[in-house]
């Protein structure tokens, strides 16, 4: 929230004076108005570096009051020119905030201020010139202007408004976020809210049609396929979603694929937030035929009902989602009662992946030892879950060419168009699931190539990490 | 036009005689052009050493001024009032000869920052005019008040100022006109560079001088060597080396040290109790016979050790600058005894090329025989 | 040739054979680093800053048209005489901060003041107004900095017709000085501690009358440095016993970076000199020589820009300029005569020793006069 904002020049005659302000009294007492209210700050110890000395002008600088309130974002401007009285016209327009919150997006605000007036001012002496317009009143005084920006930057988020014929000063609060990292052809993505609520035609174009293949299930490739849009443009739209923290990365979904605990599994143990009821939430197989409705996990929060947007129901067309079918379908022939998994059980389930146990392994273990897992729980779901809660991690597989690698470091060998499209993966750097995607091969298939490699035996090594 | 008719009667706009004996055989000067274009600015910053900031309040000049110089060669400026057409006067005929009989360089000003095309349209006629009667004189045209303009701006003026008048005298049939370019201002060297160059064209054998200067340099080492006229800080010669403002700046800057040092501690005439304290006992020698040299001796060493500085009267008017090479200064005796033989050679030189009806001789005063203005 | 150069020196030694005890008494307080609070105060506008850069950092006067205002206070530290600090507080003047510097920094600007620098504009047009503020500063200055010394400097007299330039100045200097002893008396009344103390005392204030065209800014300038220089009198009398051992005319100290004549002794012959604004002609002259060199020699104007100059005028005078200590450069007129020139410059070197404590507190005392003034014949 803007709490203040004002616009001081500095005279040569009287020194450095709030020319205008908003809402009045927020930085000096307005003579002769009726309200007191105390001004937000002390201005007299601050007024230094409200028009600063020469060394901080022209550029962006902020200073917290001493009672650790309130800072005074402002650029300073000083324009030097020998038309000025003292060969230079130095003013800042400068807003207030709470101490405490994110000044990032506030600063792209001031930045444009002082940019856009002192444009202004060398281009029209617009603000040098402001008491003999005033007077004509011509245009609207500087004072309404900044209450128009505050109010509309404060309630909106943006503003635009016409300063004179010209000019209009254009603004967006942009929240700040940390660059994302990369898309990959065989990440995941899934929606954090619903994008359907917020799609309106006037989104980029690439974006609408990526947008509507986001299931929770399709990988970035396939999703690029079905949107008819390049895998680049997909990955560049991707990466703005994830910017704006919108949608989650995860890796395919593979019964063959290893998952293992990670540190995080302790807050499930330990319950921490509720977690295993949401857990339980999200993954517990509904005893109605119709598959789980999204509305139905309103409870999860956040990251929690990550999915949600996702449509489950396109689960069995997916090429490797198989025996996700085949859960559903044990859920439909499945009885109503015992729908909810005890939390016992849930812990176990979680706690029981581990490095070199795929996901069909596990879920034998658990079928052996009389629980019947799919027909309480649907697996994919577990695993998200435990991705998301940080509780589990995909432990990747890798394939390593020993000769292949030898070759790489003396520089023999560079990949060869044409020859066998595996070898380039065979440098221990390129998980299955990218094979698997860029190669369009099931993991079994991929083996089966790899076995009859034209390799020395013992060459080729597969890793799990 | 009645006004300035009336103006004229009062003022009499008489030409000065020219064949009053004490004009008679020196070169002069001649300054014209528009009005303001800064005429007598520039005689009074060159000739009178009026601050550049105070030619402001100088009013406009309304007869023509002479002023004859207390300088070397004696040459005069005449200060033309720019309001006087000369050729195009129906009711005042000048006397041509009288005015341009005798000059060796006219001076034609140009203000720079007004709009100079009428100047150029005028200094033509005029150049058309002398050209036939007159070929003999110098046309140096000022390219004026050049200050505050960029220096891209100073050169576009400077061509286009050429071009105009070139293409308008070669269209007359006139081709090789002795004209002249310069871009001046007050504020800076530049007109003193600009004089330099002009005044050079007057001096009898000035190549003599120049080699006599130019050998001193190779002999003692010198960087640069100027022959100034102290009064107006015009250099009349310098060795052969390239110019260089820089050099010209820091010398003619030392000169008005040494005049303001001079001014301020030689101008009161000394008591007798003191010339003869300082004759007594243990010196028992006359005050003359104590000095080494009667005329004035200077030099200075800059705080970077290079390129100290010397400077040695030659006669009332001329002072010998020089800049010499790192070390130097430890070798001053020596170079006090060539920069001598120079200077006696630069008397003597003055004493032949010297007009043979104007007396003057070099006289060393009681109080001080040089470098005091009178 | 070098016959008279023992009998020169003899002189001088015995006079100074007295000063030695007090010399040496004087050296040990010179010891200590003196800081001086310098306030700059006045209206916006009047020239503060201008004849700052002038002094200290070798501006031309026209130079000074491109400064832009100050905001707030300036600090600037000038080393002064090696022994002598100034600290420099150029304070805008904008009405802001002169409300500031009364209230919110009252106590911070006017505590430990040395000397106050009034500047007052002549073209100003609200004298009434001016005034009342330098009544308001003054006596914040005589609650805070009760010793203070205050200058105050009418300036801009440049713009005032010559013929009247001594009666305006006059005027308003009269002005001045009773606004100044009605700030004090104010002061006065409403301290009680300040009882004791005559209610009358007469405030410490010199008046100048100052151009930064004209040498009558390095006029008020010296005056102002040589109260504040310590020690002026040992200086000066080591300075006199340098003259006469010598046979100068004159002789001018000249501090290194502002070229203000710090100290200065004349002979009865030299005070015959018409030239009573000598001393400040000289420092303009050599300042604006300093700058030509700055340009030549493509060095930062206010480093250092000769080491040695000598000017011999026929049988006028001599003279010549060296540099002295590491804070200062002297200068000697003297009567013609080239063995007499050559062997006061192999004095004025051999007194350096001598001087040496005005370079900084460490001083090698014990030089005496007549080791300094030794004979260069050999």
């Amino acid at each position: 929230m803007i709490q203040g904002i004002f616009y001081a020049r500095f005279f040569p005659e009287e020194g450095t004076k709030i020319v205008a302000q908003s809402p009045p009294g927020c930085i000096v007492p307005v003579p002769g108005a009726t309200t007191t209210k105390p001004p937000l700050l002390d201005y007299s110890v601050l007024q230094e570096y409200i028009i600063p000395k020469e060394a901080f002008r022209n550029r962006y600088i902020t200073v917290t009051d001493p009672e650790g309130k309130y800072s005074v974002l402002g650029f300073p401007v000083s324009i030097p020119s020998p038309r000025y009285s003292r060969n230079e016209f130095i003013f800042n327009f400068g807003l207030v905030v709470e101490n405490d919150v994110d000044q990032v997006p506030y600063e792209r605000v001031v930045r444009r201020l002082a940019v856009t007036f002192a444009e202004m001012e060398k281009q029209s002496a617009y603000l040098s010139q402001d008491a003999v317009a005033a007077e004509s009143q011509a245009r609207r005084p500087i004072e309404s202007l900044l209450e128009i920006i505050k109010e509309d930057l404060n309630n909106y988020g943006e503003c635009m408004i016409p300063v004179d014929d010209a000019n209009t000063i254009n603004m967006k609060l942009f929240p700040h976020h940390p660059t994302p990292p990369e898309v990959r052809g065989w990440h995941v993505p899934v929606a954090k809210m619903k994008f359907a609520d917020v799609v309106d035609p006037t989104w980029d174009l690439t974006l609408q049609r990526v947008i509507a293949h986001i299931d929770g299930v399709s990988d970035v490739r396939r999703i690029a396929f079905l949107a008819d849009v390049s895998l680049e443009l997909a990955q560049l739209a991707l990466r703005h979603l994830l910017y704006y923290d919108t949608i989650l990365l995860l890796d395919t979904f593979f019964f063959g694929a290893c998952y293992a605990p990670r540190p995080g599994i302790h807050d499930f143990v330990a319950n921490v937030g509720g977690m295993i009821d949401e857990c339980a939430n999200y993954v517990c197989v509904s005893p109605s035929p119709s598959p789980s409705p999204s509305s139905g996990q309103a409870g999860g929060s956040g990251r929690g009902g990550a999915g949600r947007g996702g449509d489950d129901d396109h689960d069995d067309d997916h090429h490797h989602g198989n025996y996700d079918g085949g859960a559903e379908d044990a859920n439909r022939n499945g009885t109503v009662h015992g729908h909810r998994v005890s939390n016992y059980m849930l812990i176990k389930l979680m706690t029981t992946f581990c490095v070199g146990k795929t996901v069909m392994e596990w879920l034998k273990g658990h079928m052996d030892s009389g629980f019947d897992v799919l027909r309480f729980v649907d697996v994919r779901r577990l695993v998200q879950f435990g991705v998301i809660k940080g509780c589990l991690y995909r432990v990747h597989k890798y394939v390593v060419s020993k000769q292949y690698l030898a070759a790489l470091a003396t520089g023999q060998a560079r990949p060869v168009a044409g020859g066998d499209p595996l070898q380039k993966y065979t440098d221990g750097c390129h998980t299955f699931d990218q094979i698997i995607t860029e190669q369009n091969l099931t993991d079994a298939e991929i083996m089966d190539k790899l076995k009859s490699f034209p390799a020395p035996a013992g060459d080729l090594t597969v890793l799990y990490r | 036009m009645e006004n300035r008719q009336r103006l004229q009667k009062k003022d009499g706009v008489k030409v000065p005689d020219p064949t009053t004996p004490q004009t008679k055989g020196r070169p002069r000067l001649l300054l014209m052009g528009q009005r303001r274009s800064g005429k007598s600015s520039i005689s009074s910053v060159v000739f009178h050493k009026l601050p550049p900031s105070e030619t402001l309040f100088l009013e406009s000049t309304a007869r023509i001024q002479k002023d004859s110089l207390n300088s070397f060669m004696e040459f005069q400026v005449w200060d033309f009032p720019g309001q006087i057409d000369i050729f195009d006067n129906p009711n005042f005929t000048f006397d041509m000869d009288a005015i341009f009989g005798e000059i060796g360089a006219l001076i034609w000003v140009i203000d720079a920052q007004d709009d100079y095309l009428e100047a150029v349209a005028r200094l033509n006629a005029t150049i058309l005019h002398l050209h036939r009667s007159y070929p003999h004189i110098n046309i140096e045209v000022f390219i004026h008040k050049v200050d505050g303009l960029s220096d891209d701006y100073r050169l576009d003026i400077q061509r286009d100022v050429t071009i105009r008048i070139q293409d308008e005298l070669s269209d007359q049939g006139v081709e090789n006109a002795p004209v002249n370019f310069h871009l001046t201002s007050i504020y800076n060297h530049s007109i003193f560079e600009a004089f330099s160059k002009v005044i050079q064209k007057l001096i009898p054998r000035l190549g003599q001088l120049e080699a006599m200067l130019t050998n001193l340099c190779r002999t003692c080492r010198f960087e640069k060597a100027y022959l100034f006229d102290v009064n107006t800080k015009i250099y009349i010669a310098t060795d052969n080396t390239p110019e260089d403002m820089a050099s010209y700046e820091i010398c003619s800057d030392y000169v008005d040290v040494i005049i303001d040092f001079t001014e301020v501690y030689g101008s009161w005439p000394r008591s007798d109790q003191w010339r003869d304290r300082l004759e007594a006992e243990p010196w028992t020698q006359q005050l003359d016979d104590q000095v080494a040299c009667e005329w004035a001796e200077s030099g200075m060493v800059l705080a970077d050790a290079r390129r100290p500085i010397m400077l040695r009267e030659v006669d009332r008017f001329l002072a010998l600058v020089a800049i010499m090479k790192e070390g130097s200064y430890d070798k001053m005796p020596q170079i006090n005894m060539n920069v001598d033989v120079v200077v006696k050679g630069l008397i003597e030189f003055f004493e032949i090329t010297k007009p043979k009806d104007v007396v003057g001789t070099v006289q060393g005063g009681l109080v001080s025989p040089g470098l005091v203005q009178g | 040739m070098s016959y008279f150069d023992t009998t020169t020196a003899a002189a001088p030694a015995a006079g100074a054979g007295g000063d030695s005890v007090a010399a040496s008494a004087a050296h040990a307080q010179l010891k200590k680093v003196k800081k001086q609070k310098v306030l700059l105060m006045g209206k916006s506008g009047s020239g503060k800053s201008s004849m700052r850069s002038i002094i200290f950092s070798n501006y031309l006067a026209r130079d000074t048209r491109r400064l832009g205002a100050t905001i707030d206070i300036d600090l600037s530290h000038v080393k002064f005489l090696g022994n002598l600090t100034l600290n420099l507080w150029d304070c805008g003047g904008q009405e802001a901060f002169m409300e500031n510097y009364l209230s919110q920094q009252r106590a911070h600007v006017f505590s430990n003041v040395g000397v106050l620098i009034y500047v007052f504009d002549i073209e100003s047009r609200d004298v009434e107004r001016d005034l009342a503020t330098y009544v308001n500063i003054v006596s914040a200055l005589v609650q805070y900095s009760r010793e203070a010394k205050i200058f105050v400097l009418i300036h801009k007299m440049d713009l005032i017709q010559p013929m009247t330039r001594e009666d305006v100045f006059e005027h308003r200097a009269v002005l001045v000085r009773r606004k100044t002893s009605e700030a004090v008396a104010i002061v006065h009344k409403q301290t009680p501690s300040a009882a004791s103390t005559p209610p009358d005392t007469p405030p410490n204030l010199q008046l100048f009358a100052t151009s930064i065209w004209d040498q009558s800014l390095y006029k008020a300038w010296a005056s102002i440095i040589h109260d504040l220089v310590p020690n002026l009198s040992v200086i000066e009398t080591q300075l006199a016993s340098l003259g006469l051992a010598i046979d100068a005319d004159e002789i001018l100290l000249f501090e290194r970076t502002s070229f203000l004549v710090v100290s200065k002794w004349t002979s009865r012959e030299g005070e015959r000199n018409p030239y009573g604004d000598r001393f400040e002609r000289m420092s303009n002259i050599l300042k604006s020589w300093k700058h030509t060199c700055s340009k030549y020699t493509g060095t930062p104007r206010n480093a250092e820009q000769f080491s040695d100059f000598e000017y011999k005028m026929g049988t006028t005078f001599s003279m010549f300029a060296t540099k002295f200590t590491t804070n200062t450069y002297i200068l000697v007129c003297m009567p013609p005569g080239e063995a007499r020139f050559n062997s006061a410059k192999l004095n004025v070197a051999a007194a350096r020793p001598w001087f040496k404590f005005l370079d900084g507190p460490a001083v090698p005392t014990q030089t005496g006069v007549a080791a300094a003034v030794g004979t260069p014949d050999g």
